[in-house]
């Protein structure tokens, strides 16, 4: 990931991964180029993230895989389960509250 | 065009503990991940050679993925992460489970050679002595030595292996089956008293622990070696692209 491997942005990379598959289902590359897509091009998630990420949630069952063929080459497609929703829904709450106060850190700092 | 080796990464992965079929569908989806990489750099108007170095560089670096991979106990196989499940207590039911399977066989074999009247006695009674020494003196080798070898295989400490080749022996020598012209009988004890538990463990139990530990020693070479043959084909391989 672009910027850092801080701790503050640890949840970050599978928050994105989440919010993306939830709009459809995904394979490692696809979903990469969505991440800088969506991004405009300011974050990437590394395949050393990415993949570590993809397969941790499978593991704990926010994900499911399935086998599909694209261009004769077999991809795994990734797509959310109802414990994925739950998660999502539990990291976007947490990340509108960090995303507010430090809006509102800076905005004070700004005055 | 060359595809990069994940051969290293996935001995590492192995190693650390990742489960094989994790470590598997890993190899693969960053084979095709680079394969799109590599599309996306000679769309671009990349040559050959400078698209693939392209492709390897944003493919990234293989020991930080190993250490994030290394980094998530879900991911890690069960012998990693319950070692004392599998090499301690699985043992204690698989080889009363695999005895008794085979006895229901012998017995079954029995009951169907004698009503089809399709062996002698004395064939029959042979038969049945056979599978008699293969139960008492074979399987609990075998299945000692596959559970050392399972042991092996998943990187686990080696003391796991040998305690269950240690528990599997115990099982084989403390259990008994005999063979009569009419009757099958199989049984399990053991005694404490020296006169009885020193045959046991001499004639027995350490012979088992001998050969099973033997067994898993020669398959794990085998296996290694064959490992290391096919990466060297995959290598060569590539070197001819």
């Amino acid at each position: 990931m672009s910027g850092g491997n801080s701790a503050f942005m640890a949840g970050v990379p599978e928050l994105l991964i989440l919010k993306l598959l939830s709009a459809r289902e995904m394979y490692g590359y696809e979903l990469a180029k969505a991440v800088q897509v969506a991004s405009g091009e300011t974050l990437s998630l590394g395949e050393g993230v990415l993949y570590p990420v993809l397969h941790g949630l499978e593991a704990g069952g926010a994900l499911r895989a399935r086998t599909g063929l694209v261009s004769g080459r077999r991809r795994i497609y990734y797509s959310l389960t109802v414990r994925g929703r739950r998660r999502l829904q539990a990291l976007s709450r947490r990340w509108q509250q960090v995303a507010g106060a430090v809006d509102a850190v800076m905005g004070g700092a700004h005055a | 065009m060359p595809e990069p080796q994940f051969a290293l990464l996935r001995r590492r992965l192995l190693d650390g503990g990742i489960a094989p079929r994790r470590a598997r569908r890993l190899m693969h989806e960053l084979r095709a991940h680079f394969a799109d990489l590599l599309a996306g750099q000679l769309q671009a108007g990349l040559a050959g050679p400078a698209a693939a170095q392209a492709a390897l560089q944003r493919l990234g670096d293989q020991e930080a993925l190993a250490r994030q991979m290394l980094a998530r106990p879900e991911l890690l196989s069960w012998s990693r992460r319950w070692p004392w499940a599998i090499y301690a207590l699985a043992p204690l039911p698989l080889f009363p489970a695999m005895f008794s399977l085979l006895l229901a066989t012998t017995v079954g074999i029995g009951w169907v050679t004698q009503k089809l009247q399709l062996a002698s006695p004395a064939d029959f009674l042979s038969l049945m002595r056979a599978i008699r020494l293969f139960a008492l003196y074979v399987l609990p080798v075998m299945l000692a030595a596959a559970m050392a070898t399972l042991a092996g295989r998943r990187s686990v400490a080696p003391g796991w292996g040998l305690l269950s080749i240690a528990l599997l022996a115990l099982w084989g020598a403390t259990t008994n089956m005999t063979v009569l012209p009419h009757l099958i009988g199989a049984g399990v004890g053991m005694s404490l008293h020296p006169r009885v538990l020193a045959p046991l463990l001499l004639y027995r139990w350490l012979p088992t622990v001998v050969a099973a530990t033997a067994v898993s020693t020669i398959s794990l070479r085998l296996l290694r070696a064959r490992e290391h043959d096919s990466q060297v084909t995959e290598n060569g391989t590539d070197a001819t692209c």
